[in-house]
Order: C-alpha cells, then sequence, then structure tokens
C-alpha cells in the first residue's frame, strides 16, 4: 500500500510540472507546508468565485430575456379592410313582419309589465335592455338566414347605408363592398376585402371617404346608441368590431387616422406566443386570432354544459349531434345557461384559464385615432338638398332637408396618418454565444484555464487510471530491482563528487602556497 | 485452446511491460531524487560554500547536470525540474548567495503568465523584444480596462417591452360633473353671491363699453346741431325759432358704474348699493340721458355763446376762439374735460334723475366713489377679455367656497343619486352604495370614484364594451353655475392606491353621446440606485394628500409648503396639511396679492423643480385611452313613459328623449385588449458583464489571472525575506571584523611555526587559517 500510494503521489506531482493551469504548479513546486497550505486556498478562493460568477451567468442565460428592436420603415402599403356596421342590427318593422318570436319580443319590450318569456323585469332599467340584447343575439342567426335565404329586408344594404363613396379621389360603388354577417351588427359592409387597393401618400384625400345614413326611424327600440362601428383589420382576418370597433356618430365628420404597426416576437423559450398561422377545431376554421380561439374554446364549453350551441359564435354544421340553442320554449332556459358562462364573472368558467389561447408571434396590429368635427356646416348644402332634387326620407318625416342631414348622416374618412410603419422585431438578448464568452471570461479571470487544461485534466484521469490497473502487476519486483540500480548509480556518483572535492582542495592548497610567499613581507612593515 | 489462450497473455503482459517500464523510469528517478534530497543537500552544502566566490565553481554543476541527462533520456521535462530545484534550493540557502536579480529569474522560470519567462531567458527574439512586447500588450490591456470601466459606470438601462397576458386588474374610475356647485345653493350664501354680482357688473360693462362705440355719433350730431343754430340766428328768420326749441339739455345726477375716468353707464337697477355717481346730459323733452361722465370731471365755469338748447362751448377748449360773442353778460355753465361740452348751469340745485317715480333730490355736494379692498382682491378691474373675466370669477369661486366647512361644500354639489343615474360592470348592475366612493375636488366639487377599494379586485376578462363599467350620469344643465362654460362630465382612470386629480389627467366627455374609453395598461418597472432615482417608499413629511405618493402630488405638496410658508397662508386648490394652518382669504388683498406673485414668480407649482425633490415610483400603471363616441339616445330608444330624471315631464317622449340629449352623458370604460405592455428597465452592464469583460480581456493581452497576482505577491514576501536576512548577515560581517584583530595574532602564531610543516597535524590548522585570510581581503 505505501508504494501504491507514494507512486501516486508520483503521478500528481509530474501531473503539476507540466499543466498549464494556473496555481496548480505552485501547490506541486512548494518545498513547505505552509507555502503549500497558501496555494491550495489560493486556487480553492478561485474557484469558488468563479462558481458564483458561473451560477450567476447560467441564471442569466436561463432566463431567456428578450430584446426589442424598433425601427421605421417607409413602404407603399396595402389599404386595410375596413368593415362599417350599423349600431342598430335589425330593421324594426320589417323584422316585425317577418319573424313572430321578434315580433312577441318587441311587444313584450315596448309594454311596461315584466314578461316570463322572455325574462324581463318590469322597471326599465339596464336590466331589460341587457336582456333583450341578449335575445337578439340568440335570435341573430335565423334572422340571418331569413335575410339571405327568403331575400327578406331585414338588414341593411350597401344603398340602405352608403349616400356617397370616394376613394383616392375617385368614386367607388358597390361592386367595392362586400357582405359580412355579424351577430351583433347583422350585415356590415367590408371594402377591399381582396386587398386590391393600395396606399401610396398619407392624407384624407387619398384615403376612403363615405357619407352613410343612420334612419333611426328604423331603430329596435333597445338600441340605445345612433351611428356606426368601424372596424380596420387585415384581409385575412375575421373582424369582430363588438370588441375592436370605434364608434362615429351622426352629425359629424369622423376622421380615422391609422397607423401600422408590425410586431415579431420570439417564441419557446424566450417567450409563450404561438407560431401557428391557423386555427381548426370542430366549430371554427379560419386565421388565429386570440378572440377567434377564445369564442370557439366557449363554444365548446357552451356544447358540453347546455347541450346546444350558442347561434352567435361560429359553429359546425347543424346535425344530429350539435343543436341550435334557439330551440322553442326551452330557448330561455338555454339563454341563462349560456349566460352563466358568457358572463365574466362566472365562478364556472374563466377563459384565460381554461382556455390554452397564447398571443400569436407575428402581429399586424393598426392603431386609430378618431377625431370629429360638425357635418354638415351651416354653409353646405348636399346635392339632394338642392331645389328640385330627388325625394327622400325627409318627405316622409316632415322636416326639411338640412335638418334630416344633420341628424341621420355621418362623413366617415379612413386614410393612413403617414405611410412609414413601426417594426417592432424580439431577438435574444443573451445567446449561447454569448453565454460562451462569459464563461471564458470568468475562467481566464480566476483559474487561468482553457479548453487545452480541461484535455490536460483528462489526460491525468487517464494515467491514474493507467496507474492503478497496472501497479499489482508482478513486474512490480523489477521495479525493485531497478531501485536498487538507481541506488547503485547515486552511490557512484557520490564517490565521483568526493573524488572532485579532494581535487578542488589541492588547487585551494597550491593557492595558499602562492599567498603565503607574499605574506610575510608585510609583518615586517608593520613591526 | 489452452496454449492460444497462455500465447494472448504473454502479449498483453509484454505490453504492460513495456509501458510500465517507461512509466516506472520515469517514477524511480523522481523517487530516487526525492528520497535522497537530505542527504545530497547536505554533502553539497560544504563544498558548495567554498568554490562560490570562484568562477570554477559553476563548472562542476554544469557537469552534473550533464551527467543527468545522460543518465536518463527524459528531456520533456528538464526545464520544470531544473526550475523546481532552483526554487527548492533558494529557500534554504537565499540568505548568502541569493540576490534580488536571482529571485527574479527563479520566478520568471515558475511562474504562470504568459511572455514574461522570456524575458529571463534566452530565445530567439531575445529578452528586450519580448520585454518591450509584453509592455506593449500591458498598455493594451490598460487601455481596454479603462472602457471596459467607463462602460459599467454609466449604469445604462434596458427596457423591455414584453407584451403579457394575464387577467388585468379593473382600475378605479372617477367622475366628476364639469359644473363644480350648484347655481341654487351657491346664491344662498351672500359671500358667494356678491362674488357673482360683481363679476355680473363686470361683465355688463364691458358689454356696454363695446356698444359706446356708436356713442360718438350722437356727440357729433350734437355739433352739427349747434351749427344748424348758428346759420339759422344769421337769418334771423321767426319760423327758424321754432326749430331750435327742438331739444333743451339740463344736468342730472345719476347712479352710474364706471368702467373708466372716461365714461359711465347708468344703473339699470336703483336700488343696487355701491354704485358710483356720475352727471349725465339729460335731454327733457325726450327723456333720454346721454351721454354720461364721472363726476370729478365737472366744473363750473363762464361761459357764452350759449345756445337755445341750453348747450354752450367751453371757454377754455379748443374752438373757443372762433365764437362771436353775441350776449354781453356770460353765464355760469358746467363744463367737462372729456368731449369740451357744457351745460346751462341750471338756477336752483341739479336733480337726481330717478325712472321710478321722479323724485328730485337737493344735493349740496357729490358724492365720491370707492373701490372696496373685495373688489380688489378679486382682481377683476384689469381684465379686458371677458374669458378672462370669466376663469378668473371661476378662481375667485374656489377661494370663498374653500372657506366653507367640509360638510357645506358637500351639500351645494350634487349627490350620488343625483348624478349616476345608471351603473353597470360586466353587464351586472352596481350597487351604489357599496362600489363608489366620494371625493371631493376643490375644482369639480363632489366627484365619485368607482373600483376605490384596493382590497376588493375588480376583474375584466373579456374585451369589449359589453365586458366593461357603463354609467349615465346627468349633469343638470338647468342648475348650471352662470361661469361654467361647457356642459359634461370629467372622467379620470387611475389605480386604485392613487390619488385622482381632474383637472390634469382627466378626459371630458360630452352630452348627448356614449362616449366609449377603450383603455390600455402600460407597467412600468424603473431601475433604482445606480441606475436611476426612482424610489417605492420615497414620500415627503408632510404630506397632504392621504392617498399613496405620486410626483403629481409632490409638486403639489411642495407648491403648497412654499405657500404657506411664504405668505402664512395655503392654496385653497390643494389640501391643507394639518388644522392649524388657513386657505388664502378670498377678500383679503394681501393674501391674494401674495399668492399671485408667487405664483408668477415660480411659474405654477410644475415649475418649482429646483425646490423640489419629486421622485418617480419604480413601479406604475399607466393607462392609455381611445376615445370614439355615438349619439345617445336614439331616436325610437325607450327610456320609459315616467321619464325617470325627470318629474316634470310625463308622457311625452320627444320631450324626455330631448332631456336625456341635453343633461346626461353615457360613459363606457373598458378593456381593448386583454394583454397589457410591461416596460421593465433592467441593467445593461452588471457586474457579471464587467468579470467577464475583464476576464477575457486580462486573458487575451497578457494571460494573468487571479492567482498570478498570487504570484506576484509571493514574489514580493521573497525579496522582502532576503532583504532581511541581508540585514542579518551586515551585522555578522561587522562581528567578522572585530575577528580580523584575532586573525592577525594568529597570522604571528603562523609564522613563529613555519618550520613545522612537515607534520600532518599542522598541515589541517593552516588550512583553516588561509581560508579566513582570504575572506578578511
Amino acid at each position: 500500500m505505501g508504494v501504491f500510494w507514494t507512486g501516486l503521489k508520483y503521478v500528481f506531482t509530474d501531473f503539476s510540472c507540466w499543466t498549464s493551469t494556473h496555481g496548480v504548479p505552485h501547490i506541486g513546486m512548494a518545498n513547505a507546508r505552509w507555502l503549500r497550505a497558501f496555494w491550495i486556498l489560493v486556487v480553492v478562493v478561485s474557484i469558488a468565485l468563479f462558481i458564483w460568477q458561473f451560477i450567476t451567468l447560467l441564471t442569466n442565460y436561463l432566463s431567456f430575456s428578450v430584446n426589442t428592436e424598433t425601427t421605421l420603415q417607409f413602404a407603399e402599403r396595402t389599404f386595410p379592410t375596413v368593415t362599417i356596421c350599423h349600431l342598430n342590427p335589425w330593421k324594426l318593422s320589417e323584422t316585425k313582419s317577418v319573424d313572430p318570436d321578434m315580433s312577441a319580443l318587441i311587444d313584450a319590450y315596448n309594454s311596461d309589465s315584466s314578461s316570463a318569456q322572455f325574462g324581463l323585469p318590469a322597471s326599465l332599467t339596464a336590466d331589460r335592455q341587457q336582456q333583450a340584447s341578449k335575445w337578439t343575439l340568440m335570435y341573430s342567426e335565423r334572422l340571418n338566414e331569413k335575410q339571405y335565404n327568403d331575400a327578406a329586408d331585414i338588414a341593411y344594404s350597401y344603398d340602405d347605408m352608403v349616400v356617397s363613396c370616394t376613394y383616392n379621389a375617385k368614386t367607388c360603388n358597390i361592386t367595392d363592398f362586400n357582405d359580412f354577417y355579424n351577430p351583433s351588427y347583422g350585415n356590415c359592409l367590408q371594402f377591399n376585402t381582396d386587398g386590391m387597393y393600395s396606399s401610396s401618400r398619407a392624407g384624407p384625400l387619398y384615403g376612403l371617404r363615405m357619407v352613410m345614413r343612420t334612419d333611426q326611424d328604423t331603430y329596435l327600440p333597445w338600441t340605445e346608441a345612433s351611428g356606426v362601428i368601424i372596424d380596420i383589420h387585415m384581409q385575412d382576418e375575421i373582424p369582430y368590431p363588438d370588441v375592436f370597433g370605434y364608434f362615429a356618430p351622426p352629425g359629424t365628420a369622423s376622421s380615422l387616422g391609422v397607423s401600422y404597426v408590425q410586431t415579431t416576437r420570439l417564441s419557446k423559450p424566450y417567450g409563450s406566443c404561438t407560431t401557428k398561422t391557423k386555427l381548426k377545431t370542430t366549430h371554427y376554421t379560419g386565421t388565429y386570432t386570440v378572440e377567434a380561439c377564445f369564442r370557439s374554446c366557449m363554444q365548446e364549453k357552451i356544447i358540453a354544459s347546455c347541450g346546444c350551441y350558442y347561434p352567435a359564435y361560429s359553429h359546425a354544421s347543424n346535425t344530429t349531434q350539435y343543436v341550435s340553442c334557439d330551440n322553442g320554449v326551452q330557448t330561455l332556459s338555454n339563454l341563462n345557461c349560456v349566460d352563466l358562462i358568457n358572463s365574466a364573472d362566472s365562478t364556472e368558467f374563466d377563459v384565460l384559464t381554461d382556455c390554452d389561447c397564447p398571443q400569436p408571434c407575428e402581429i399586424d396590429s393598426y392603431g386609430v385615432t378618431v377625431s370629429t368635427a360638425q357635418w354638415p356646416s351651416d354653409s353646405y348644402v348636399p346635392t339632394e338638398c338642392n331645389p328640385g332634387g330627388p325625394s327622400g326620407p325627409w318627405d316622409a318625416s316632415g322636416e326639411s332637408c338640412l335638418d334630416w342631414y344633420k341628424a341621420n348622416t355621418i362623413l366617415i374618412e379612413i386614410y393612413y396618418e403617414r405611410m412609414n410603419f413601426q417594426v417592432l422585431t424580439e431577438s435574444p438578448a443573451y445567446t449561447f454565444v454569448n453565454f460562451i464568452s462569459d464563461v471564458g471570461g470568468q475562467v481566464g479571470l480566476f483559474l487561468g484555464m482553457s479548453i487545452i487544461s480541461a484535455i490536460e485534466y483528462l489526460v491525468l484521469i487517464f494515467l491514474v487510471f493507467f496507474y492503478c490497473c497496472t501497479h499489482k502487476s508482478r513486474r512490480a519486483e523489477i521495479e525493485q530491482l531497478e531501485m536498487d540500480i538507481k541506488k547503485a548509480k547515486d552511490d557512484v556518483d557520490q564517490v565521483a563528487e568526493k573524488r572532485k572535492k579532494h581535487q578542488k582542495a589541492n588547487a585551494e592548497l597550491y593557492e595558499m602556497d602562492t599567498a603565503h610567499d607574499i605574506v610575510p613581507p608585510k609583518p615586517h612593515s608593520n613591526d | 485452446m489452452s496454449p492460444l489462450l497462455t500465447w494472448n497473455l504473454i502479449c498483453v503482459s509484454s505490453r504492460w511491460y513495456t509501458i510500465l517500464c517507461l512509466k516506472n523510469k520515469v517514477k524511480f528517478w523522481l523517487g530516487t531524487r526525492l528520497v535522497h534530497e537530505p542527504e545530497s543537500m547536505e554533502s553539497r552544502s560544504s563544498p558548495y560554500i567554498r568554490p562560490s566566490p570562484y568562477a570554477g565553481g559553476v563548472h562542476p554543476h554544469f557537469e552534473e547536470e550533464d551527467d543527468r541527462s545522460k543518465l536518463h533520456a527524459s528531456a520533456l521535462y528538464s526545464e520544470r525540474r531544473t526550475s523546481s530545484r532552483k526554487s527548492l534550493r533558494s529557500q534554504k540557502i537565499d540568505y548568502h548567495t541569493t540576490t534580488i536579480k536571482s529571485l527574479w529569474f527563479d520566478f520568471c522560470a515558475r511562474t504562470s503568465s504568459h511572455g514574461i519567462p522570456y524575458v529571463a531567458t534566452s530565445s530567439f527574439f531575445g529578452r528586450y523584444v519580448w520585454a518591450a512586447l509584453f509592455m506593449c500588450m500591458l498598455m493594451a490591456f490598460l487601455l481596454q480596462t479603462y472602457w471596459t470601466m467607463s462602460e459599467y459606470l454609466q449604469y445604462r438601462t434596458i427596457i423591455e417591452m414584453q407584451l403579457q397576458f394575464e387577467a388585468a386588474a379593473f382600475p378605479a374610475a372617477t367622475v366628476c360633473n364639469l359644473n363644480a356647485f350648484k347655481y341654487s345653493e351657491l346664491t344662498q350664501y351672500e359671500e358667494i353671491k356678491e362674488g357673482f354680482d360683481y363679476w355680473e357688473r363686470v361683465i355688463n360693462a364691458r358689454m356696454m363699453s363695446d356698444s359706446m362705440k356708436p356713442g360718438g355719433d350722437i356727440l357729433e350730431a350734437i355739433s352739427v346741431r349747434k351749427k344748424r343754430s348758428k346759420s339759422r340766428d344769421q337769418l334771423l328768420f321767426p319760423i327758424d325759432d321754432e326749430d331750435l326749441e327742438g331739444a333743451v339739455y339740463q344736468p342730472v345726477f345719476v347712479r352710474c358704474t364706471c368702467m373708466n375716468m372716461e365714461q359711465c353707464v347708468p344703473n339699470r337697477n336703483p336700488l343696487e348699493v355701491n354704485a358710483s355717481i356720475c352727471m349725465c346730459f339729460e335731454d327733457v323733452t325726450r327723456g333720454l340721458i346721454w351721454p354720461c361722465y364721472p363726476t370729478s370731471v365737472w366744473t363750473v365755469k363762464k361761459c357764452s355763446g350759449c345756445s337755445i338748447s341750453n348747450t354752450c362751448p367751453d371757454p377754455d377748449g379748443p374752438n373757443a376762439s372762433k365764437q362771436i360773442a353775441k350776449h354781453n353778460s356770460p353765464l355760469p355753465c358746467l363744463c367737462q374735460s372729456i368731449s369740451h361740452h357744457c351745460m346751462v348751469h341750471p338756477k336752483d340745485e341739479i336733480r337726481w334723475w330717478n325712472p321710478n317715480n321722479y323724485t328730485v333730490y337737493s344735493v349740496t355736494e357729490p358724492p365720491t366713489t370707492e373701490i372696496t379692498e373685495t373688489e380688489e382682491a378679486f382682481g377683476l378691474s384689469d381684465l379686458k377679455d371677458a374669458g378672462a373675466i370669466t376663469t378668473q370669477t371661476k378662481e375667485n369661486l374656489i377661494f370663498l367656497v374653500a372657506a366653507l366647512p367640509r360638510e357645506t361644500r358637500r351639500n351645494l354639489s350634487y349627490t350620488l343619486n343625483e348624478f349616476v343615474l345608471r351603473c353597470s360592470f360586466n353587464s351586472k348592475d352596481c350597487s351604489m352604495e357599496r362600489d363608489f366612493k366620494l371625493h371631493v375636488d376643490p375644482e369639480y366639487g363632489n366627484c365619485y370614484t368607482f373600483n376605490f377599494n384596493d382590497s376588493v379586485e375588480l376583474k375584466n376578462s373579456r374585451a369589449g364594451p359589453m365586458y366593461g363599467l357603463r354609467l349615465l350620469l346627468n349633469v343638470h344643465q338647468s342648475d348650471y353655475m352662470p361661469t361654467t362654460e361647457a356642459a359634461g362630465v370629467r372622467l379620470v382612470v387611475h389605480e386604485q392606491d392613487q390619488e385622482p386629480f381632474p383637472d390634469t389627467f382627466g378626459y371630458s366627455a360630452p352630452t348627448g353621446f356614449i362616449s366609449s374609453f377603450g383603455l390600455k395598461t402600460k407597467e412600468l418597472h424603473r431601475l433604482s440606485a445606480p441606475w436611476g432615482n426612482c424610489s417605492d417608499t420615497f414620500r415627503p413629511v408632510p404630506y397632504i394628500y392621504n392617498e399613496h405618493y405620486s410626483p403629481e402630488g409632490c409638486h403639489r405638496n411642495c407648491f403648497q409648503l412654499k405657500v404657506l410658508e411664504i405668505c402664512g397662508c395655503g392654496d385653497p386648490r390643494f389640501p391643507l396639511p394639518s388644522e392649524e394652518h388657513r386657505h388664502c382669504n378670498a377678500k383679503s388683498k394681501i393674501d391674494r396679492q401674495c399668492l399671485s406673485n408667487l405664483t408668477s414668480d415660480s411659474g405654477g407649482y410644475h415649475h418649482l423643480h429646483e425646490q423640489c425633490e419629486c421622485r418617480q415610483p419604480c413601479h406604475e400603471k399607466v393607462f392609455e385611452t381611445a376615445y370614439s363616441a355615438s349619439a345617445w339616445p336614439s331616436q325610437n330608444f325607450k327610456i320609459g313613459t315616467d321619464c325617470p330624471a325627470v318629474s316634470d315631464i310625463f308622457n311625452d317622449t320627444e320631450a324626455c328623449t330631448e332631456y336625456y340629449r341635453q343633461n346626461t352623458a353615457y360613459i363606457e370604460i373598458y378593456y381593448e385588449q386583454l394583454n397589457f405592455e410591461s416596460l421593465k428597465e433592467t441593467a445593461g452592464y452588471t457586474l457579471v458583464n464587467l468579470f467577464s469583460d475583464f476576464g477575457g480581456n486580462i486573458g487575451l493581452w497578457i494571460g494573468f489571472s487571479v492567482i498570478t497576482f498570487a504570484e506576484f505577491a509571493e514574489l514580493f514576501c521573497e525579496i522582502c525575506k532576503l532583504m532581511y536576512f541581508k540585514g542579518i548577515v551586515y551585522v555578522q560581517k561587522k562581528m567578522q571584523g572585530k575577528e580580523y584583530t584575532s586573525s592577525s595574532l594568529m597570522h604571528i602564531d603562523f609564522l613563529q611555526r613555519s618550520p613545522k610543516k612537515s607534520q600532518p597535524g599542522e598541515d589541517e590548522v593552516s588550512t583553516n587559517e588561509s581560508t579566513k585570510e582570504l575572506m578578511s581581503k
């Protein structure tokens, strides 16, 4: 055992002579215990400092922070898709004549008494108005079917809404608009759905300019506000004007200045956004947006809890598997069940925790700035109000043409505020290359090591392993023999050294004799 | 099979034997040297001392080294072993033969830094080239370190913009009426009514002065009339005398309001007090009183050339020389120095004009007009613009109302049930008493805060107007003050623990519209010292607001404390820090002047940055608002036959709709999107980055590390030890100097014993003595 540990000691001492690590050679070369202890302490403290810094760097790297770069780009951009909806979804008189249930709802609301059939409270409070709105949403699908299948004129068409329209100082007409159905607002008009129009200049003159009618006589009794709602979005998005829309009141000229912002984010492990661009579920197929994902998730929940689908959300085709909640006498209980899930205060369902709807990684959004002015001015006379002009709804209402125009029309301008757009790009703030560079700096500062030093340690491990495997061999006796030979050689060296010493002593004696000849005269002079 | 296996084992053993022999050679050599180290040192010590002064002593050293290299063919590690041996030797014998130079060479042989070993050893380029190269690299390293330290000491920050997706807490919303107090309640207080009366007089005076521009025509008409009378006198026709009798003027005292010293306007209210007195031209045939001048400009003079209508030219006027003296004796007349027109002084006393009962009072002296201190403190006399007069009156009203107790101020404004007609949150009705809190604002009166309780958190987990706060507010426009210019409400969206400042951070919403406020939340995270100056626990003492600290409140607090210190009273637009202080009096000229001077000198409370220490909070929420409006109510919207807001209108739908359009504002507050931006400030260059860059630089340029500095520390310790032992040797040399005398004595003995050289014992003694002599020489 003594021979084994002595040999192992020799291996380590030899390693300390040729390693390139800082500090370790000094441990091997130290000739005193206190000096060796000092160097061991220095090396241990350096290793401790390095470990501390390494942990900090590793924590910083694993936090996966990001940098957001903001740049401004200037380019000709496609004009966004504009969806304009009337704030009133269905016409009053036409709806009453077409649908008996809606007629019953309107009559129940107009009478000031409570209604058990529709769950309306007696007093005219916000609850009554909200309940009527919910019933309208429930009936929205059947009314839409009657609008398109039976050609009933219960929703607002292009001719009902638009008085005049220009884009880029040129006239636009009904062929430039598409119909879009929204459960909250009925039929909406969409402009530039295929992305055919683009803007190369900013300002209201080079955008979309429309004069629209509101026709408040046709409003439902629970529609509290008059005007239109405008949603501005990308071509491939499904609009949700009830969430992202902007209002415009009659009697005003509303300018909507649009600015484009393009945002690119990083997915795992830097952020939690999703890279998928399409959403395919049982009830929704289309471009992925958070609102679409929410509604699809809530539709699933409604079907699971209430046993029927909500007509106001997108759903699969009507089959025996899925039945509409608009179902005769059960509609009131279905409405309460749906409202229990739809309500934001519901304890049963929370869209943020129960739905897996992350943000998309690439977002193209439009910022809108709304400003208003009076429309029309006192000195402006519309062409329809000229003497001898065409007859219009003001003739039936009995007021003058200008008064009717002030109360029922809106001028809307939608344009690009500026042609440059903002691009926000996320990039990793601390990449793996930065991490390796920083660790290299720390290693060089505290230990003086490099990758080559690490390889040296691997060689040391190999040497120790090899020594352990071979130290029990029968050749140990040969080692002893060779040691004896070494000792004999050392003895010979010692004898040679002794001879040299004798020679040196003789040489000194000769020099002493020479000095002796000079010395005697000096004492005489002293005497 | 067994012979083949045996043969393989033999081969493996032979390989192991070969490698083991090579390794054992190295180990044997090391073992031999280490085992025999003490003996070799002892045996070498005596000969090493003797030959060191001679050059020949080095020669055997090299011979030994050559012998060893011949014995063992392991030249790869020879330098390391040499340095190791040197190191061992230096520790043992340094106090005799070692110098600083040898220590330096020994250090260079064993140091782990790059470049320094070549300075002390022979190489291809030479030591001077390596030394110069090392110094250049050292300079480059120091320059790089300077840049790195400069970047670290800038303490720059990076702002991370993250989009977080959580259920954001709904903020607190404070709504105020744009009209602060009810006019019907305000007029019950005499002081406040006096302020309104004064404002009305000043406004009417401005309107009168604007309409006085055609007044010059009347004066010109009088002149024209006089000219015609003169020409007709020259004709001497009897029929013209009837025309001259058409107008007859006489002076009359009237209660007037004089805006300046030139023009006066008669008061229509004869019972009004504190009116000025002026004297007017009265046409007795038509009852017209125009123009009027203050009593101070009228003087009694002697006039000539008076007309039949009792008007005379001024004797001291510019046209005096042109008049022809028709009558021989001048008449006493009343003249004023503005238009230089005079009237014949009546024979009896000048009467007073009274439009009601035409009673004539006798006056011996005209009364004098004084402006009271209250009117001077109101500060309306210097203003010209009607808007400025109204704004100044609003400020006066704030001062007057601030003097009233808090309960009285609350009663002057609107109650919750009067103001808020409807409220719903997340499509559910609110509880009026539980969800709203009163906040009294000096400028807007009673304001009501929704979601004020920060222990109750309202979540808004859906976006869109249907899932936010909806308020129907009645502004009661019929009871507005005459100084309120706009009708509507004021809205502030803020955090629950923040003080709302509607005059600074508010939005106005008109009546007759549904105003939609779409919210976006931004969370700001700032860094404190040494990167920034923010602090979450900063709060000046005293602090005049009860809510959480905010920079806006800090600036107002600083201004209020400064006003209290200089003027002795507080600005009524801000609260007082304690009950011992009082607000500035609206009627005190000294208080108003001091406050006005302080405001104009400091430029308002937002410009006291030099004297105020206001810090930003480290964590803050900012709400950005997007506004759009739609008309309210629509034509067919059912409000109800009873028209709940107005008790007078019954069963009249159009009148009820019109009342709602004129007097109510519908407000929607909701989240546009559920995500919110988080702007977080982080350190751009941390201590870890500093260490990493410093380590990279020091490893790149000079190959140093922390352990290398420890090596230099060791070298320094060695040099100190050498200096210490050098001192000991110096002391020993002095001792040897004393022994020189004894050695000379021994020398004498040696001379006496010189014939005995042949004996061996004597030879040994002589050897020692000769050695000492040589050393002494």
